[in-house]
């Protein structure tokens, strides 16, 4: 008798859970999401807007994707006329004007996403549309204060994500990007996704997968590493890394699976040096006088800010979106 | 070594840069209290500064006959003691002139570009160094390429 009643409220229950829309987990949701990065296939048009304060720049972009391979060409804004390419293990930039493509290597870290979900908590806030599709709305909130923040709409049925805001560490807007249109049915075309003939290729030494003896070897000192990092980041690699006009630098990179801090490090000795290749202007080859503050924010773009440092003669600079306090911190500890 | 002539050798290692104006503050100082008050170092700056004026002069204004005169140095001669004397001043002069232009040309190309697009480079670099961040803005980071930096401090680079 009892067995009579018991199963048919089970599977009440369940149909009303079904039927009420249960909400859904928002892990479940973003790890979805972070797999279909790796293999949906579209085309479509995007949307995406850098603020700067309470200016903003925007450009239309028509995007093609065929898994790990992505195409962005910029229709409009200050980089119309600029493509990028992406093969999933480097980015080449297509500038139209010179016909020249730059390819550089691009860090990548698997266990990123266990990374971010310790240092990030995900909520479905929601549900919205974007281009025409229904999307579940997450927000990526951080557990330790000063840290950037994002909101994801997420296409329901593909799990791409269609829709991005990210926040800075002070909470204020700096990019967002959105889909105007999408097309899952069409498979680009691979002569998309490759440099066409006749453009030059500069192949910048900027790797993504250096040895801290191979970038000691290239850049001629052993890279320092901080003595402090804000809370959650983790040391990710040494990298080299290679300015356009041929300037070697040691690329130390520290993440928490959703920001990424860079250290360039750079002998200091050659900045003062004059001759073809030498100097990156950063430094002008003199020492910091007194009263200039050292550590201090140099320079700062919608999506991060800049401080530096002298230790000896190292030049050591710290970029990313953290809040001033810790990025000054983190630039201090190298003294 | 007495100190001043110490100081001399000192001040001396540093005229150059003096001329040029790339020393910082308390460097220029020094320089500028020490030819105050020394005589052979004020006359080795204004050596130097002579010799600036004379390449920047040189750069500016080729002898208009130059090009007849390596052609004319390039035609066989005679071996004579006139002509081996000649041919050798002609080549001293061409050496003189390719130093002239290789000094002109290293200090056009060590000419550093603008601080701001230095800093650029570096924040492009930071965009490529976060291009594999999960759910990362790879759009916006583009476009972030092309939006100039911002300067906050006097010590900007």
């Amino acid at each position: 008798m009892r067995r009579c009643v018991v199963l048919p409220v089970a599977i009440l229950c369940m149909l009303m859970n079904c039927s009420s829309g249960a909400q859904p987990n928002a892990t479940d949701i973003l790890k979805k999401s972070y797999e279909a990065e790796t293999r949906a296939s579209l085309t479509g048009r995007m949307r995406t807007t850098l603020y700067t304060g309470s200016a903003a720049t925007t450009g239309d972009i028509a995007i093609c994707r065929s898994g790990r391979q992505v195409r962005m060409d910029y229709l409009s804004g200050p980089s119309a006329g600029m493509s990028i390419l992406d093969d999933g293990r480097s980015m080449t930039r297509l500038d139209s004007r010179t016909k020249t493509a730059y390819v550089s290597g691009t860090p990548e870290a698997p266990e990123h996403l266990s990374l971010l979900l310790a240092n990030y908590t995900p909520v479905v806030t929601g549900t919205g549309r974007v281009a025409g599709r229904d999307c579940y709305v997450l927000a990526i909130r951080p557990k330790y204060p000063g840290n950037p923040s994002k909101r994801l709409w997420i296409d329901q049925s593909t799990f791409v994500a269609l829709k991005t805001e990210r926040f800075g560490s002070d909470g204020k807007p700096t990019m967002s990007t959105e889909y105007t249109s999408v097309d899952y049915s069409k498979r680009p075309s691979a002569s998309l996704f490759v440099v066409a003939k006749g453009w030059r290729t500069v192949r910048l030494a900027a790797s993504g997968d250096s040895s801290l003896d191979a970038v000691r070897k290239a850049v001629g000192f052993i890279p320092v590493k901080p003595g402090y990092v804000p809370k959650g980041y983790r040391f990710d690699g040494y990298y080299l890394r290679e300015n356009p006009r041929g300037i070697r630098f040691a690329g130390l990179r520290y993440t928490n699976g959703m920001n990424t801090i860079s250290v360039y490090e750079h002998d200091r000795p050659c900045l003062g040096g004059r001759g073809p290749g030498r100097g990156m202007g950063m430094g002008r080859g003199q020492e910091p006088r007194a009263g200039r503050c050292a550590g201090c924010i140099l320079a700062e773009t919608p999506h991060a800010q800049m401080a530096r440092v002298f230790v000896g003669d190292l030049m050591v600079i710290v970029v990313g979106d953290i809040s001033t306090a810790e990025l000054q911190n983190m630039a201090n500890s190298f003294r | 070594m007495s100190d001043s002539s110490r100081d001399c050798i000192d001040i001396r290692s540093i005229l150059a840069d003096y001329a040029v104006g790339s020393l910082r503050d308390s460097d220029r100082l020094r320089v500028r209290r020490h030819v105050q008050d020394c005589e052979h170092c004020a006359a080795e700056l204004q050596a130097i500064e002579a010799t600036g004026a004379l390449l920047d002069q040189a750069v500016l204004t080729p002898a208009p006959d130059q090009w007849e005169a390596i052609q004319a140095g390039l035609r066989p001669r005679k071996s004579t003691v006139g002509s081996w004397l000649a041919r050798h001043r002609l080549q001293s002069a061409l050496a003189a002139t390719a130093s002239v232009v290789a000094i002109a040309a290293g200090l056009l190309f060590s000419n550093r570009p603008p601080a701001e697009v230095e800093a650029q480079t570096l924040f492009v670099d930071h965009a490529t160094m976060s291009w594999r961040e999960p759910f990362a803005d790879r759009a916006a980071l583009g476009l972030a390429v092309a939006v100039p930096v911002e300067k906050r401090s006097e010590d900007t680079p």
